[in-house]
């Protein structure tokens, strides 16, 4: 079964208890829940606690989600809405400063900083969001325009042109040719 | 869809082996007039090689979350400690930690558990915990007991004089919910004191209480 693929039945299953399927639901869509989560969280904010938070979410809130064939994009905006309420609290806890905190929020990434895959994940963070999520949904696994239209709740065709427009965006920033960078949650060119 | 946009997507489905013989065809007649778009090509496909190592790199922490056994207590323990340790000050978050150390299986069950609660009626069990767990299980049978909001909220924390530990006062939320006849609030009368009001044409919702 590929990485995104999950069965209705599935769905019904972990929602009536079955803790094999809810685990197996986790499992083979917990890489992409990152990929959207590094999309959206705050700098700073720690991905395998917001990672905790959406499992925590899925296993006390799946059983009210209506339409299981909805999952994937109810899945997404747990994980989107967790990463945004990290940066709510991020920005209330910068306006009442507490030692060390700062330090904690401007820590760089893991990633070393002479990688230059590192350094083409830190410009992607710079795309509009429009563009930036498809574009790393894009790199989990080959997931499909079809399975990321899925997950984002948008055609396939405005898929394939946000991953384009965003890769040429990418390259742009790459090579220095932005005078700057594109301004972030902006769509444009879409089909 | 604008020229630039088709330079774009042939691109894109080039690098993502999904170009067809048209597409080929097209970059083609496009490199006839302008070979750049080989390099173009060259940078693209380096790039997304680049990002989709980084990708793999930075999300390879998902591989080693697991579903919590129990959403409540040990699993959100290092997210509820920064939350009370910026909410309540560090020293609440220290509070809660050697809490949850001395006691990791129980959501804010407290330095009591284990000791006899005396009080406790027959049939509750011997602890606080004991008897707290039976009145959640049995309110939750009768449809009393909602449930249990997942974070406590501190209110006060102290070193103990003897050094053996931290005090944490703390509440604990529980949701629940019952049937009335009517609803009243307080209200003051002319002599300033207080008397229920039913409360008329009450909407639905939720209510603050």
């Amino acid at each position: 079964m590929n990485q995104v693929d999950g069965s209705i039945g599935e769905v019904r299953a972990a929602q009536e208890g079955d803790h094999g399927a809810l685990r197996g639901l986790w499992q083979r869509h917990r890489r992409w829940v990152a990929a959207v989560l590094l999309a959206h969280k705050p700098r700073g904010a720690e991905l395998e606690d917001l990672l905790q938070e959406v499992a925590t979410i899925l296993v006390s809130r799946l059983s009210e989600l209506r339409d299981p064939a909805a999952f994937k994009p109810w899945l997404r905006m747990v994980a989107v809405n967790a990463a945004r309420a990290q940066g709510r609290k991020a920005s209330r806890r910068r306006e009442r400063p507490v030692e060390g905190l700062e330090e904690m929020l401007t820590a760089p990434e893991p990633l070393a900083e002479r990688d230059e895959a590192a350094r083409i994940l830190r410009l992607a963070m710079q795309l509009p969001d429009a563009y930036r999520e498809p574009l790393l949904l894009r790199c989990v696994h080959g997931m499909s325009h079809r399975e990321i239209g899925q997950v984002l709740d948008l055609p396939e065709t405005t898929i394939e042109t946000r991953i384009a427009r965003g890769r040429r965006m990418l390259r742009e920033l790459a090579a220095g040719a932005c005078a700057s960078p594109p301004v972030r949650g902006a769509a444009e060119g879409e089909l | 869809m604008t020229p630039v946009m088709d330079r774009d997507i042939l691109i894109a489905r080039v690098i993502d082996a999904e170009a067809s013989p048209e597409d080929w065809a097209t970059i083609r007649t496009l490199a006839e007039r302008d070979p750049s778009i080989w390099s173009e090509l060259a940078a693209a496909q380096q790039d997304q090689a680049d990002l989709a190592a980084a990708l793999a790199e930075a999300t390879r922490i998902a591989d080693r979350v697991d579903l919590p056994r129990d959403p409540a207590p040990s699993f959100v323990l290092r997210r509820r400690l920064r939350v009370a340790g910026a909410a309540g000050g560090w020293l609440a978050a220290a509070a809660l930690l050697l809490a949850w150390w001395v006691h990791p299986g129980s959501a804010g069950t407290g330095p009591e558990r284990g000791q006899e609660a005396g009080l406790v009626p027959s049939g509750f069990g011997a602890t606080a915990d004991d008897a707290l767990q039976a009145y959640l299980d049995r309110g939750v049978r009768d449809g009393r007991v909602v449930g249990v909001e997942p974070d406590l909220l501190i209110r006060d924390s102290r070193p103990l004089d003897d050094g053996s530990g931290v005090e944490i006062v703390y509440v604990r939320r529980i949701v629940e919910r019952m049937v009335v006849d009517k609803m009243y609030k307080a209200s003051l009368d002319e002599r300033g004191l207080y008397v229920p009001v039913p409360v008329q044409n009450l909407p639905s919702g939720r209510r603050r209480m």
